[in-house]
C-alpha cells in the first residue's frame, strides 16, 4: 500500500437521492492519476512494557505457578488463587487518529540470524534452563521446579505484541467439535467414523497479523438500473428482454478499517483447498480483538502456539486487496439504485494511516490424518474459535458410497428429466 | 440415516412448475444434472472447500465523508442478461482459499435465457431457484 495518491473533491451530492435528482454534472469526474510513492519509515510502539524473560512471579504472592483461567480470561495464581489481566493498551486507539506506519515491537521483522533456542540462567536456583521457542515460551527448572517464561520481545517472532485468551473450555469445544462431526456422519468416511474423539483436541494459540487501516478511496465505474423485463417472441420462442438505464458513477470517501486479521504463518496462508484444509482455520475469524490483553507466556500455558514467520512486507499485497474488498463492499450501500449491478473501471485507495500488530490467538484444533488408497496423505481439520465458539471443519468422504446414490438420483433425474423435456418443450 | 434434507434441490426443481409455463422444461434440464449436483453439494457440506474468513462483511469497517457522483448515460434496451455485463461490484481479491477437487473443479455453467445460471462446483443454481421460487 505505498501508493499515496493525492486528493481531488468529487463535486457533494448526498448519499440515497436519486440521480434523476442531482444536479447536472460533468460528464466524467474529475480524478487525478496517482502520485508517485512515497518512502515512509514506520514508528515503532514498544507493547512489551516491563516484561522480562526468567521467572515471571504472582504479583501478590510471588509464585510462578500461574496459568490462564479460561472462565475469566484472566492469570490465575494457583497459589494464592488471585487473579489479574495486563490490558494492551500501547496499540489502542482511535483509527481517526491513525497516521504514517506505526507497528508494534512485536510485529517487527524477523531476523533469520536470531536464535530461536534461548538459554536462560534460572535467578531462582541458578541451573540453566533450555527454551525452544518454536514450540514454547515456557519451561520448568527441572532443578527447583519454577517456570522461567520467554516475554521479552527479540526479533524471532515468537513473542507478539498481544494475546487474546482462550475463555472457551476444553470441554465446551469438544461439545462443539462433536455437533459439527455428528451432522456429517452419513457420507463420512468409515475409517474417520471409527477414529473420530475429542480426547486429543488440542488448544492452539495461532499468529496473526492484526491491522489496522485509515485511508482515502475513490472509485469510478458504471451502473444499471433495471426500467423493465419483458418477453419477446412467439410461444415456441420466448425470450427474456431487459431494458436499463446506464450511469456513470463516482465514489469518494475516507475508509477507517478496524483490526482487519490476518494469519501470520507462512504455513496458514497456504490454503490451496485440494493440498490442506487451513481454510477451515480462516473461516472461524474473526476474533474480539477487544479482549486481547499484553503478552504473557503464562496465557500459553497448557496450550501449544505456533511462532509467526512471516513478515509485514510479505503481507502487504493481501492486507491491500481485503482493504479494497471492504471498500468495494461498503460503497455498496451508496448505490443500491443500480440493481443489476455496478461495474468498477478505478479504484484508488491512499492509505495515510496503518497501524500493524502481532496477536495469539485462540483456537481448539481436531486434526485427522486421512491416509488415501493411493498412499496420498490429507490432514482435516475441525476448528473452533476459542473465544465466540465459531466452528468450521473438513470431514473426510465416503466417496463410493457419496457415487452410489449420486448416481443412483443421476438415473432417476434423467429419466424424469427427459420426460418434463418432452412434454413442456 | 439417509440425508433426505440434501435432496431439496430436486423440491425445488419441480417447484418451477408453478413458475413459468416453460418451468418444465428448465426442471427438466436441472433434472439431468441432479446426480452431479448432488454429488457437489454433499461434498461440500463435508469438506467446505468454499468457507473462507468473508473479511469485507466481518472487518469493522467504515466510510465517512461519502461523496456521490450519478450521471445518466444512456438507455438501453432490449439487453439479454439479467444482471450488468462485466459486474464486479461482488468481486473479491483477498480470499486465501484457492482450488477444488473432483468434481468440484470442474465447472458446468449453462446461462439460461431465465438467466438460471447452472453450476455443479458452486450453489449459485440453488441460490437462484430459490430465488425463482419466491
Amino acid at each position: 500500500m505505498p501508493d499515496l495518491p493525492t486528493q481531488q473533491d468529487l463535486p457533494p451530492v448526498a448519499v440515497g437521492q436519486h440521480p434523476s435528482q442531482q444536479p447536472p454534472q460533468p460528464e466524467q469526474p474529475p480524478f487525478s492519476p496517482p502520485q508517485p510513492p512515497q518512502p515512509e519509515q514506520p514508528q515503532v510502539v514498544q507493547t512489551a512494557g516491563d516484561a522480562k524473560d526468567g521467572i515471571d512471579k504472582c504479583p501478590h504472592c510471588g509464585s510462578s505457578d500461574i496459568e490462564l483461567n479460561p472462565q475469566t480470561g484472566m492469570l490465575h495464581c494457583h497459589y494464592c488463587h488471585s487473579e489479574w489481566s495486563a490490558p494492551a493498551d500501547a496499540l489502542t486507539g482511535d483509527v481517526h487518529q491513525l497516521s504514517g506506519i506505526v507497528i508494534g515491537s512485536g510485529a517487527q521483522d524477523i531476523i533469520p540470524s536470531v536464535d530461536v533456542v534461548m538459554t536462560f540462567k534460572c535467578s531462582a536456583c541458578g541451573a540453566e534452563v533450555i527454551v525452544d521457542t518454536r514450540e514454547a515460551l515456557q519451561a520448568r527448572c527441572h532443578w527447583c521446579r519454577n517456570t522461567l517464561s520467554v516475554n521479552e520481545q527479540i526479533p524471532n517472532g515468537a513473542v507478539p505484541d498481544v494475546v487474546v485468551p482462550f475463555r472457551l473450555t476444553r470441554e465446551q469445544a469438544q461439545q462443539h467439535i462433536e455437533q459439527f462431526v455428528s451432522k456429517r456422519q452419513f457420507y463420512a468416511n468409515p475409517t474417520f467414523k471409527r477414529e473420530f474423539t475429542t480426547e486429543n483436541i488440542m488448544g492452539v494459540y495461532l499468529p496473526y497479523m492484526v491491522v489496522d487501516v485509515k485511508g482515502h478511496v475513490r472509485m469510478t465505474g458504471q451502473g444499471e438500473h433495471l426500467v423493465r423485463r419483458y418477453t419477446v417472441g412467439s410461444k415456441e420462442n420466448r425470450e427474456t428482454r431487459y431494458d436499463a438505464d446506464l450511469y456513470d458513477l463516482g465514489r469518494d470517501f475516507d475508509l477507517l478499517v478496524d483490526d482487519l486479521t490476518v494469519e501470520a504463518s507462512s504455513e496458514r496462508l497456504q490454503q490451496n483447498t485440494v493440498a490442506n484444509s487451513n481454510n477451515v482455520i480462516n473461516t472461524i475469524l474473526p476474533f474480539p480483538m477487544e479482549t486481547a490483553v499484553q503478552f504473557n507466556a503464562n496465557y500459553l500455558r497448557g496450550y501449544t502456539s505456533e511462532k509467526r514467520d512471516t513478515n509485514r512486507e510479505a503481507l502487504l499485497g493481501l492486507i491491500g486487496a481485503q482493504t479494497r474488498d471492504l471498500a468495494r463492499n461498503r460503497a455498496k450501500a451508496t448505490a443500491t439504485f443500480y440493481d443489476r449491478g455496478i461495474r468498477w473501471d478505478t479504484l484508488d485507495l491512499a492509505v495515510s494511516g496503518q497501524l500493524w500488530k502481532t496477536a495469539y490467538l485462540p483456537v481448539w484444533l481436531y486434526s485427522y490424518l486421512q491416509v488415501k488408497n493411493d498412499g496420498s496423505r490429507f490432514l482435516h481439520y475441525v476448528a473452533v474459535n476459542g473465544v465466540t465458539g465459531e466452528t468450521m471443519g473438513s470431514v473426510p468422504v465416503h466417496k463410493p458410497k457419496l457415487l452410489l446414490v449420486s448416481g443412483l438420483i443421476e438415473v432417476v433425474g434423467i429419466v424424469v428429466g427427459l420426460a418434463l423435456i418432452l412434454l413442456f418443450a | 440415516m439417509f440425508d433426505l434434507t440434501a435432496l431439496w434441490p430436486l423440491q425445488a426443481a419441480f417447484a418451477l412448475f408453478d413458475s413459468d409455463s416453460n418451468g418444465g422444461a428448465y426442471a427438466g434440464l436441472v433434472l439431468l444434472a441432479s446426480g452431479f449436483l448432488y454429488y457437489a453439494l454433499i461434498y461440500r457440506r463435508y469438506r467446505n472447500q468454499d468457507k473462507r474468513h468473508r473479511h469485507e462483511r466481518e472487518t469493522r469497517a467504515a466510510i465517512e465523508n461519502v461523496q456521490v457522483f450519478d450521471q445518466f448515460r444512456q438507455h438501453r434496451k432490449g439487453l439479454r442478461s439479467a444482471a450488468m455485463v462485466g459486474r464486479n461490484d461482488e468481486l473479491i481479491e483477498g480470499a486465501l482459499n484457492v482450488g477444488g477437487e473432483g468434481l468440484l473443479s470442474q465447472t458446468l455453467k449453462v446461462t439460461s435465457e431465465t438467466g438460471i445460471d447452472i453450476s455443479v462446483g458452486g450453489i449459485r443454481i440453488f441460490d437462484t431457484l430459490r430465488k425463482y421460487h419466491k
